[in-house]
């Protein structure tokens, strides 16, 4: 036979072996073009295997994972105007423990993708019923049936966007941040993974609103008492990188042009500037005393730090020079502090805090992740070796119990290799899924074996043809059904199942199109062949 | 050099009403469990946390199980003890633990002494909130009902005769109830693994199924019935044993290792492949030849 036409009944065999150093390639070569998180990180915090590209999920690396709900609610399909915008915030506010920031309406966000354009939404910890109450007392024809709990998809991105800042400034390499999958499911809620951290590191990052704000504080109208007036917050500057060589650790800011016209017409509307080169002050942070001048630098409404203005910047403030140079440093009491405000700076604050009463955690450490990942490839070997003793006490002909066993182990490299080129992290689940394909792979193998080898041996190539098509029509049907078996849990938000679902899918769709047919045409070759021989 | 051979049962000896008592009493006998357990707990097997909410701790400490106990302000509804590593204990909590001031893991990080001087107390942590819970619950049943729906519109697609597609359909809900109907006698738990396992029964069950009526029907030989009937077990049956081989090594290898999804996923399997040997040979069998002899001529 010429070669074409032994590649021509043998491209089933080719397409399968193709496939095979694909896999092999993605899988060990170093520097295979993957893609992924181990990719953009250069690997360097995620936990691939030592030997392969394989990336692996938190069960099987260590890591924590936390699924919770943004706090808050958002009532739909209301009539919120120019006019009665800033009565129903008061409202709310009236009836709730919600400060006015943290109501928003159509009027201000309705523009934006994602916010209902007759929404009002109220961003942190209040009650349903309260709620309920402030829009009524507005005036607003609104039921109980309006109001979700949640927030909208804008606010929900926008929580997304600022956790996966803050993880990325912390150097929580490898995390992700996802929505959940169902949306509004009971509740919207935001999806944390972050390998090699714990749940108490995660939640210690996440649980604060993080709004920094430089906020003036300075006697009162007539001289006496104090007052205190934002003058700027986070979306107001730039934050440079902690600076530790001055007296004490601090965060140098450049301000927006506009942010240091304000500021400075502030410093000199309100006498701050002259105030503060006039009078000796401490600026205690923990005892701030009537009739000083201080910055004080506010994280949630907390002060954690504060200090009189320099001679030179208030200098800078009454001639006006700021407005050019617009920088400043902010202080910090110790470099951790410094270090969290920089985070918060850099990231922005988070929309509204998440509810972790009503969050779903999962934390494996890296001993037991290893004892996970040792473990279910043990387990995983010792099934597939069951299947290939099996297979052989069953057949005794290792013609047709050898490529069986290869053909089944080719469909488990395969689908590794793809994950690996995918940059898909495997899971404990996945170990299941990959475990069931090769059930089902070795179960049509075996239809295809004892058909091939039924009614007598085979005699040339138009027989082995119309009884592979046998065997083929019950493999298609089998498949068909355990694909949609399988379907509803790939599709549902059921954790660990769709991991499960996804891989026996996969693996059921490339035996049937590739390995299990290029089985037949190894058999064929085997036994027709030697019959020819014979 | 065959160490194992499909036996062939001699089917004329029996009549169609004798091999379908069998499986048909055993599947009264599976359902009237899971219906009580359904009057009795509101589901067919006990919930696992992931439906019910809870927290699961993995704790590697030197203290003995009665300490653990005392450790939390919670008490633990149970507390397991892992087949490996003689330290190693798996503590599960009801939905309302650790709602106080302190986590769980603070509690058991302060009062319990770590296994390896040191090192953490707590290994792994799973937490499932209760309402989060619920909703899974709804999501995987309406996830069975789907997949058992699909399966029998394929089923009926396959073979567009009523009597052979019903066979599929009832063997594979029996296949489904039987392992059930053991995990409520046992206390075993309902988990995401499981329903997993359950589902995956759907495809292997009707594999078998689907081979033996092709024999039968679709092939049109025209030959002897039982002929049909044995080529379709020698296929069949060494299908379904080489599955059972390797789902009770996986069930085997997991409860030794600790790994409760595979543990859960090998035994699941193995249970219900048995029932589906039964199912299919007797129950599906015994259909057919009704089918064969009697229903067709009608």
């Amino acid at each position: 036979m010429s070669l074409l036409g032994r590649i021509r009944t043998n491209w089933r065999i080719l397409l399968l072996v193709v496939l095979l150093l694909a896999s092999m390639f993605f899988l060990f070569v170093p520097g295979a073009p993957i893609t992924g998180a181990a990719a953009d990180s250069g690997g360097s915090n995620n936990a691939t295997a030592a030997v392969s590209n394989i990336q692996f999920g938190i069960d099987l690396a260590g890591g924590a994972r936390i699924s919770a709900p943004p706090h808050g609610y958002i009532a739909t399909d209301v009539q919120v105007t120019d006019q009665n915008d800033q009565a129903i915030k008061q409202a709310i506010t009236n009836t709730t423990t919600a400060e006015e920031e943290d109501i928003v309406t159509s009027v201000a966000y309705g523009s934006r993708s994602g916010f209902p354009s007759d929404a009002v939404e109220v961003r942190a910890d209040v009650e349903r019923a309260a709620f309920l109450q402030g829009l009524q007392n507005a005036g607003l024809d609104v039921q109980n049936g309006d109001i979700r709990h949640g927030v909208s998809k804008y606010t929900l991105d926008e929580i997304i966007a600022t956790v996966d800042d803050r993880l990325g400034e912390t150097g929580f390499g490898g995390s992700t941040v996802t929505r959940a999958q169902s949306p509004n499911e009971p509740r919207d809620r935001v999806q944390i993974e972050s390998p090699g951290q714990t749940i108490d590191g995660l939640k210690n990052l996440l649980d604060s609103q993080g709004e920094v704000a430089i906020v003036a504080y300075y006697p009162g109208e007539n001289g006496t008492g104090a007052q205190n007036e934002t003058l700027l917050t986070q979306e107001d500057f730039e934050a440079g990188s902690v600076d530790t060589e001055g007296p004490r650790p601090a965060v140098p800011v450049t301000l927006t042009q506009s942010a240091a016209e304000d500021m400075t017409q502030f410093m000199q509307e309100s006498g701050f500037a002259q105030g503060s080169t006039n009078t000796a002050n401490a600026c205690n942070t923990n005892d701030l005393q009537p009739g000083e001048y201080c910055l004080l630098t506010q994280v949630d409404g907390e002060t954690v730090y504060s200090s009189p203005l320099s001679p030179d910047l208030a200098n800078s403030f009454i001639d006006g020079s700021f407005t050019d140079s617009r920088q400043f440093i902010v202080e910090a009491p110790d470099i951790s502090t410094a270090q969290d405000l920089l985070i918060d700076m850099r990231a922005g604050a988070l929309p509204t805090t998440l509810d972790f009463d009503e969050s779903t955690e999962e934390m494996v450490s890296p001993t037991l992740a290893e004892d996970f990942r040792r473990n279910s490839l043990i387990t995983g070997l010792l099934a597939v070796l069951a299947v290939v003793l099996t297979v052989f006490a069953r057949y005794g002909d290792p013609r047709v119990a050898v490529p069986m066993a290869a053909t089944a182990l080719s469909e488990v490299v395969i689908l590794l290799g793809f994950a690996a080129a995918i940059g898909w992290a495997i899971e404990l689940s996945h170990v299941a899924g990959f475990i069931a394909v090769i059930g089902t792979g070795v179960d049509d193998l075996i239809i295809i074996a004892d058909e091939v080898k039924a009614q007598g041996e085979v005699t040339s190539q138009r027989v082995f043809q119309n009884r592979f098509r046998k065997a083929f029509w019950v493999i298609g049907a089998a498949a068909a059904t355990t694909i949609i078996a399988m379907s509803p849990l790939a599709i549902l938000d059921l954790g660990q199942l769709r991991g499960f679902a996804i891989i026996t899918i996969l693996g059921v769709l490339l035996g049937v199109a590739v390995s299990r047919p290029a089985y037949g045409s190894i058999l064929r070759s085997l036994t027709t062949d030697s019959n020819r021989r014979s | 050099m065959r160490s194992f051979d499909v036996p062939e049962p001699d089917y004329d000896r029996y009549t169609n009403r004798q091999l379908l008592a069998v499986p048909l009493v055993i599947l009264a006998l599976a359902l009237l469990v899971v219906g009580a357990n359904v009057f009795l707990i509101g589901a067919p097997a006990p919930l696992g946390i992931e439906f019910t909410g809870g927290t699961e701790l993995t704790v590697d400490t030197t203290d003995d199980v009665s300490t653990i106990e005392s450790a939390f302000d919670t008490e633990p509804t149970d507390i397991q003890t892992s087949q490996t590593q003689s330290d190693r204990y798996f503590v599960t909590f009801g939905p309302e633990a650790g709602d106080g001031d302190t986590s769980l893991q603070e509690q058991a990080n302060e009062q319990l002494e770590p296994s390896q001087e040191g090192g953490d107390v707590v290994q792994g942590v799973n937490t499932f909130d209760a309402t989060f819970a619920e909703n899974t619950q709804q999501l995987a049943l309406i996830g069975v009902v789907v997949a058992f729906l699909g399966m029998s519109v394929i089923a009926f697609a396959l073979f567009r005769v009523f009597v052979p597609s019903v066979a599929i359909v009832i063997s594979a809900f029996s296949d489904i109830m039987i392992p059930l109907a053991l995990m409520g006698l046992v206390g075993y738990e309902l988990s995401l693994g499981t329903v997993a396992a359950l589902l995956m029964l759907i495809g292997y069950s009707v594999d078998s199924d689907i081979l033996l009526n092709n024999h039968v029907l679709r092939r049109g030989t025209g030959g002897d019935f039982y002929d049909d009937v044995y080529r379709a077990m020698h296929t069949g049956v060494t299908m379904t044993v080489t599955s059972m081989a390797a789902m009770a090594t996986m069930a085997i290898a997991a409860f030794i290792f600790g790994i409760p999804l595979l543990l859960a996923i090998g035994t699941i399997l193995f249970v219900g492949l048995a029932a589906d040997l039964m199912n299919t040979y007797m129950l599906n069998v015994a259909l057919l030849r009704w089918y064969r002899f009697d229903g067709v001529n009608r």
